[in-house]
């Protein structure tokens, strides 16, 4: 009987192998169990390297790795500055009546926003834990329970129900951070006066991309990023900074 | 130029969990391998205009990585503090528990490799190149990535039957 390396071996257990080899070697592994069990070792080796490294690839991205992919783009601030307007201009169009910001709604109380967000949505789309993330005190709309558990202590950046996008310190001297909620609710909270206030939040359009690699800033709408954008001062918080705006309590 | 570069970028945002993963099979630590692909994006943005359209984009992203980390990250990750202790296998009993021991002492063997074997084993166990493209990563003829490959899995398995030994 013809015998095989061990190099074509794993060859054959990683699909390298031309056709003709290929058939050799099955042929070979019919009459051989050794040898069939030697190509088995080779195949399990190669499950389980896979499988012990698999996890790293669903973790969430730090923003520090993604946030050169999104500046560098800037070649000329006035092109770029023009080009979003266009988009944002579109965008508005597009979702005109889809955009809610908080100030205008705030005077709502909390179940009317609920009726009206019913009514324009449907009822199956709908945040369900509305009540359990944003709550209407004295007319201003505050962040609570996981919205604003996430808010206080998770790191941008970090999975979980809420995804926390981006941390800046405002040019009011509040810190800020842009959020999206399991009900793909994205939004932006500044933490003034011990709270988390809402200052807008925006329905995400449709498709959600369960399981796929999704990046917080990639998916905030336009609105947001707009937000973002008028109040920043500098640049935002690097996982460092952040860490000790936890420490903090976020308050300055 | 610029649409172009954005294109690009976004392309390799999307690549980011892998870069990651790839990362992490050469340096052990999070934060060093997060170093590692932070700085390969710093550079295949630099350089983006070396890349070939219609190449692969991820390999060209791997060999960047493999630069990186050959020249500079390397030596500043500390091999002495590879295992924290309460990395190595504190649970045990669930189903769970196991299967993520079992991945802990995959990953400790491939830690252990020489740094060529780690590269083989990296980009074509872990990511799954096909061999031609793993050799061109790298650099070398297929035939050194063939034998390469299969004397790292040699070693991969002796270092997991030992540790079932003294498990």
């Amino acid at each position: 009987m013809k015998s095989f390396s061990d190099e074509i071996l794993m060859a054959y257990a990683d699909g390298e192998l031309d056709e003709v080899t290929r058939r050799a070697v099955e042929e070979a592994m019919n009459k051989d169990a050794a040898l069939a069990r030697r190509v088995a070792q080779h195949k399990a080796m190669r499950n389980d390297v896979f499988a012990a490294f698999a996890p790293v690839a669903e973790e969430a991205v730090p923003p520090r790795l993604a946030q050169p992919l999104r500046q560098a783009t800037v070649v000329s601030l006035d092109s770029v500055r023009a080009r979003r307007e266009a988009e944002q201009q579109a965008a508005r169009k597009a979702t005109r009546g889809r955009r809610w910001s908080w100030p205008e709604w705030g005077a709502l109380a909390a179940m009317l926003m609920v009726g009206v967000m019913a009514g324009h949505y449907g009822v199956g789309m709908l945040p369900v834990d509305q009540g359990e993330t944003v709550a209407s005190r004295e007319g201003v709309l505050v962040a609570q329970g996981r919205l604003a558990t996430a808010l206080d202590q998770q790191l941008a950046g970090s999975g979980g129900p809420v995804r926390i996008g981006t941390s800046f310190l405002a040019q009011d001297n509040s810190y800020c951070r842009s959020f999206t909620t399991a009900q793909e609710m994205s939004g932006l909270a500044c933490k003034q006066g011990g709270a988390w206030k809402v200052q807008l939040a925006v329905q995400s359009q449709g498709k959600s991309q369960q399981g796929e690699y999704r990046q917080a800033a990639a998916e905030m709408p336009t609105q947001v990023l707009d937000a973002i954008d008028q109040r920043i001062a500098g640049q935002p918080l690097d996982a460092k900074a952040e860490q000790e705006a936890v420490q903090r309590k976020w308050q300055r | 130029m610029m649409d172009n570069d954005s294109a690009l970028h976004e392309e390799i945002a999307t690549l980011l969990p892998r870069l990651r993963r790839f990362a992490r099979t050469l340096a052990w630590h999070r934060e060093d391998a997060d170093d590692l692909v932070q700085l390969s994006v710093e550079r295949a943005i630099l350089h983006s205009s070396s890349y070939q359209p219609g190449t692969r984009l991820d390999s060209w992203l791997f060999r960047i990585i493999k630069n990186a980390w050959i020249d500079e990250v390397r030596s500043r990750t500390r091999r002495s503090e590879l295992f924290a202790p309460e990395e190595e296998g504190e649970h045990v009993g669930d189903d769970f528990a196991e299967a993520h021991q079992q991945r802990m002492a995959v990953q400790k063997a491939v830690s252990l490799l020489s740094e060529e074997h780690r590269l083989v084993v990296g980009l074509v166990l872990v990511e799954g190149l096909p061999y031609k493209e793993a050799a061109e990563v790298l650099e070398i003829p297929v035939g050194t990535l063939t034998s390469r490959l299969a004397r790292a899995r040699t070693a991969l398995q002796e270092m997991l039957s030992e540790q079932a030994r003294t498990v």
